[in-house]
């Protein structure tokens, strides 16, 4: 069987299909991390894509996103149960007063997917939370999601509360959702951005290289 | 003439000049140990020095002082209790007590839970007594003072002793840091205030009634009774100072200053008259501080470092150790010693960790250290004086690859003489204070080793001093620009480039450095090794006269300069908030909020600047908005912040008829 069969699947959102083709795979003895790389973040890849031009609706990613995960509680045990050495540790979460979570979750998935621990702090998250869990979890990043202009400045509250516990240069800082440019992320000095779920991962493995 | 004094006690010296600012000129200069136990018997002694009958002309004294930062690092002060609202410190602070109390900011300024009064006056109670000074320090409390400042007032009611508060040391985040500064400068309080008592008072013998000013961190000058209140500002002072001083001399108002040392060589940066500012704090007797200081990058290289000649190759420090030259001056038979070496044959043998010309003086021994025994026969064997490792081997009856001196050496119990530049500039004659002909014997044994001539040897060996020193400096710069991990040397990439900017290799291609400053050399080697280094790196150069006080001159010619930052950001409630240094204040609107801040930043300035002892203010306030740029759901721009910089800069003169 091909893998793009259960990209396909993913990106229609039908998550009993994903699931009978995914264990299909594994039958098949296909490398349960390329079940991930190359079928489930493709999909959402194209799926993060066809949103953002219009060409999807939220209740159709919310079912992809769904369709993903369905597929994904098959692979992540065998996954996590080769004990892959975790890639390093990721607090996440929609910074206070945002309830937008649907592009932070995809992020979450696709960072867990690709072998970081993830702890996923969910929305309205305030700036002291984020950096107390970092800190207990000793946490290597700090990513933050924000989908409207007015809760996107709170991102650099976490990056200030950072500086004033004196841990600026122990914890890295990515965000990212809908209106975070570039540009923003360096005014308010994070140390990364990225625009999709996908090339977050590509960040969060660059940063920590 | 316009007189001004300034003295510096630095770690050897103490040195004095006074100079006609007018003219520029060095009227006078002096220079005498610095004496730790009693900073003001130097003091005295250097202003000895400085007598010319202007004592009553003198309009300015100016003091850049080191004892601060002995201070701090001696762990001498008074007895501090620390108040903490909201947050524990994360390293141990000198202290007699702390407590951690309720209380503190948000990152915006909001209260993250009330001030408990009762609490507050219990804590109070039981340091009753206890500590002659108090610090103060909130979490987030640069956000909003309200809590430090509640606290100052109850705690100067009930304790009658000084107050610190972190929000007035600084208005950087980094609690820990914060704290460290409140403490050290409630620590530092009465030490600061003795000594400028015992200056005025000399000052007064003299005769000299004017105002006294003290050089800070970034080089700037405050008055004498605001340092009173402020002392950690006067700490690491010193290499400040020379910055502005060696500028001054030069004429030049955007400088690269490089102070070549017999150990290090220090590299700083003057911008429009202002030496540039490390950016994280200074690190004062280990502990990690929110004091600015001149951003001095410190490489191991000078005119007493260690020439190694091994396995065919030349290497150049970061060890420094004597030069036989002096060592023989001092020591002449040494001198027959190495002769017998030169004659015997063992010239030319490999020795571990050693030359086969290097020499070993006592160092410092502390009694109480243990020795072994055979460390003791070591001692015992250079009781009577230095000797050459030859001699040390033959009368130990130990082979010179078993002696084992470098523990020893690492203690600072023995001190190598060896070859080094400086003996080479002997061989040249164009340094030639020692004895020269140490130099022509050991170059010629270590030219030996390379098959090399003795004056090719000496040339090959000075031009890499001087490539060690011009990419000493690069990497300096490339630092500044923010690249703090980049180490030029190690970076194979860069390999083919630096052996060609450095002159090193011609081969196939070119490759040229034009450094934007020009360099102002100061050091004793300055005049030997920088034109050189600056034709490496194609600047000018200028070599000041009095070089050797221009730590002094530094103080003499020192501003006053205030600055500081008000932000304007927008409010999570709706609104904006105005950050000051005093305060936190809210506005419906932008326009009020930052015509307020620009208003009350101006305020600020003049106040601060008359303290501290400024006349002729002028003063900047630029107000810079900050949008930035996001692209959904429609192209736009978002406000950020507004950020109003506040600078004034004056001149610590009195008018004319305004002596204090
Ligand atoms: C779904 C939705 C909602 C849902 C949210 C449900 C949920 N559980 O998330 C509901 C209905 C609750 C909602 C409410 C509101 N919404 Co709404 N909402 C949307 C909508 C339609 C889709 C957002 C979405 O999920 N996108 C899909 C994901 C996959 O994309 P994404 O978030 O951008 O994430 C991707 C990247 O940005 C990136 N990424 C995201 N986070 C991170 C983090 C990191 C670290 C990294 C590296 C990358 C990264 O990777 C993701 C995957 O590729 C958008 C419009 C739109 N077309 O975008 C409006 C929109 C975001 N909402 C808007 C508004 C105004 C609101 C409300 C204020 C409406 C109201 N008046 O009540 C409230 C606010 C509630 C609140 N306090 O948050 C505006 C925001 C305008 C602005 N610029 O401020 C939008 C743009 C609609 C519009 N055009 O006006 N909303």
């Amino acid at each position: 069987m091909s893998l793009e069969e259960i990209t396909s699947a993913v990106i229609a959102g039908q998550p009993e299909k994903v699931k009978e083709l995914t264990q299909k795979a594994l039958d098949e003895k296909i490398d349960p991390d390329s079940i991930i790389n190359d079928a489930f973040i493709a999909g959402m890849n194209v799926v993060g894509k066809r949103f953002k031009e219009g060409e999807m609706y939220v209740p159709e990613v919310l079912m992809a996103a769904k369709a993903m995960s369905a597929g994904m509680e098959l692979v992540k045990p065998l996954v996590t149960g080769q004990s892959i050495p975790s890639k390093g540790t990721i607090v996440i979460g929609t910074v206070k007063g945002d309830l937008h979570d649907i592009g932070k979750n995809l992020v979450a998935m696709m960072l867990e997917g690709s072998g970081f621990e993830v702890i996923n702090l969910g929305v309205d998250v305030a700036p002291e939370r984020f950096v107390a869990v970092a800190k207990e979890k000793n946490a290597q990043i700090i990513g933050m999601s924000a989908l409207l202009t007015t809760t996107m400045l709170c991102m650099k509250d976490t990056i200030e509360v950072l500086k004033e516990e004196g841990l600026r240069d122990k914890i890295k800082v990515i965000v990212g959702g809908a209106p975070v440019s570039r540009d923003f992320a360096e005014e308010i000095g994070a140390d990364g951005f990225a625009p999709d779920a996908g090339s977050a991962a590509d960040l969060c493995e660059e940063i920590l290289s | 003439m316009e007189l001004a004094m300034g003295i510096d006690t630095g770690g050897t010296y103490t040195d004095g000049v006074i100079m006609d600012l007018s003219t520029g000129r060095v009227v006078k200069k002096s220079k005498s140990p610095t004496t730790h136990q009693d900073l003001t018997i130097g003091i005295r002694n250097c202003l000895a020095g400085l007598d010319g009958g202007f004592w009553k002309e003198i309009q300015l004294v100016c003091l850049s002082t080191t004892l601060a930062t002995n201070a701090t690092v001696e762990g001498k002060g008074s007895r501090v209790g620390l108040i903490c609202l909201g947050h524990e410190v994360s390293e141990s602070l000198p202290v007699a007590a702390t407590y951690c109390l309720p209380g503190g900011h948000d990152i915006r300024g909001n209260a993250r839970e009330p001030l408990d009064v009762e609490k507050l006056r219990d804590a109070l109670k039981r340091l009753e007594g206890k500590v002659d000074a108090l610090a103060v320090s909130g979490y987030c409390s640069v956000r909003n003072p309200e809590h430090e400042l509640a606290v100052k007032d109850e705690a100067e009611r009930m304790l009658e002793v000084p107050v610190v508060c972190g929000h007035q040391l600084t208005s950087d985040l980094g609690f820990q840091e914060r704290t460290a500064t409140a403490v050290l400068n409630a620590r530092l309080l009465p030490v600061i205030s003795q000594l400028l008592d015992s200056v005025q008072q000399v000052l007064r013998e003299l005769g000299v009634t004017a105002p006294l000013m003290v050089v800070k961190g970034d080089g700037s000058l405050v008055d004498e009774s605001r340092a009173r209140q402020r002392p950690i500002d006067t700490v690491v002072s010193g290499p400040a100072a020379s910055v502005v001083g060696a500028t001054f001399l030069s004429g030049e108002k955007d400088a690269l200053v490089v102070d070549i040392g017999g150990t290090t060589t220090d590299i700083a940066s003057l911008r429009e008259g202002v030496p540039e500012i490390h950016r994280d704090g200074a690190v004062i007797g280990g502990w990690s501080t929110k004091v600015q200081a001149a951003r001095v990058h410190t490489f191991g290289i000078g005119g007493d470092s260690l020439v190694q000649v091994k396995r065919g190759e030349v290497q150049i420090g970061p060890r420094r150790v004597l030069p036989l030259s002096r060592a023989v001056a001092d020591h002449p038979y040494l001198m027959e010693e190495l002769k017998e070496t030169w004659e015997s044959g063992e010239k030319g043998m490999d020795i571990i960790d050693a030359q086969p010309f290097d020499c070993y003086l006592l160092g410092r021994y502390t009694p109480g250290e243990r020795l072994t025994s055979w460390e003791r026969e070591v001692v015992g064997c250079l009781a009577a004086g230095p000797h050459s490792i030859l001699h040390i081997s033959r009368s130990l009856g130990r082979d010179p690859n078993l002696l084992n001196l470098k523990g020893m050496i690492n203690r600072g119990i023995l001190l190598p003489a060896s070859l080094t530049p400086t003996d080479l500039l002997h061989v040249r004659g164009t340094f030639t204070r020692w004895n020269r002909e140490v130099a022509f014997l050991v170059a010629e044994m270590a030219a030996l080793r390379l098959q090399m001539k003795r004056e090719e040897f000496v040339d090959f060996v000075l031009e890499e001093v001087h490539r060690k020193i011009a990419s000493a400096i690069l990497q300096g710069l490339v630092r500044d620009l923010g690249y703090q991990q980049v180490d030029l040397a190690g970076e194979t990439v860069l390999k083919p480039f630096l052996e060609r900017i450095l002159g090193r290799e011609e081969e196939k291609f070119l490759c040229r450095v034009y450094l934007e400053q020009p360099v102002v050399a100061i050091g004793a080697p300055a005049r030997e090794f920088m034109p050189a280094v600056t034709r490496l790196l194609n600047t000018r150069l200028c070599i000041p006269e009095h070089a050797e006080v221009a730590n002094a001159i530094g103080a003499a010619v020192g501003r006053v300069v205030i600055k500081g930052v008000i932000l304007v950001r927008p409010a999570a409630e709706g609104g904006y908030v105005a950050y000051t240094p005093w305060e936190r204040k809210g506005f419906i609107c932008l326009e009020d909020a930052a015509d307020y801040a620009q208003r009350v930043g101006r305020e600020y300035l003049v106040r601060e600047a008359a303290e501290a002892g400024a006349r002729d203010i002028s003063i900047s306030v630029q107000r810079k908005d900050v949008y930035s740029h996001i692209s959904y759901p429609i192209e736009e721009e978002i406000f950020v912040e507004s950020r109003i910089s506040l600078l004034a800069v004056g001149r610590p003169w009195p008018r004319q008829g305004e002596m204090r």
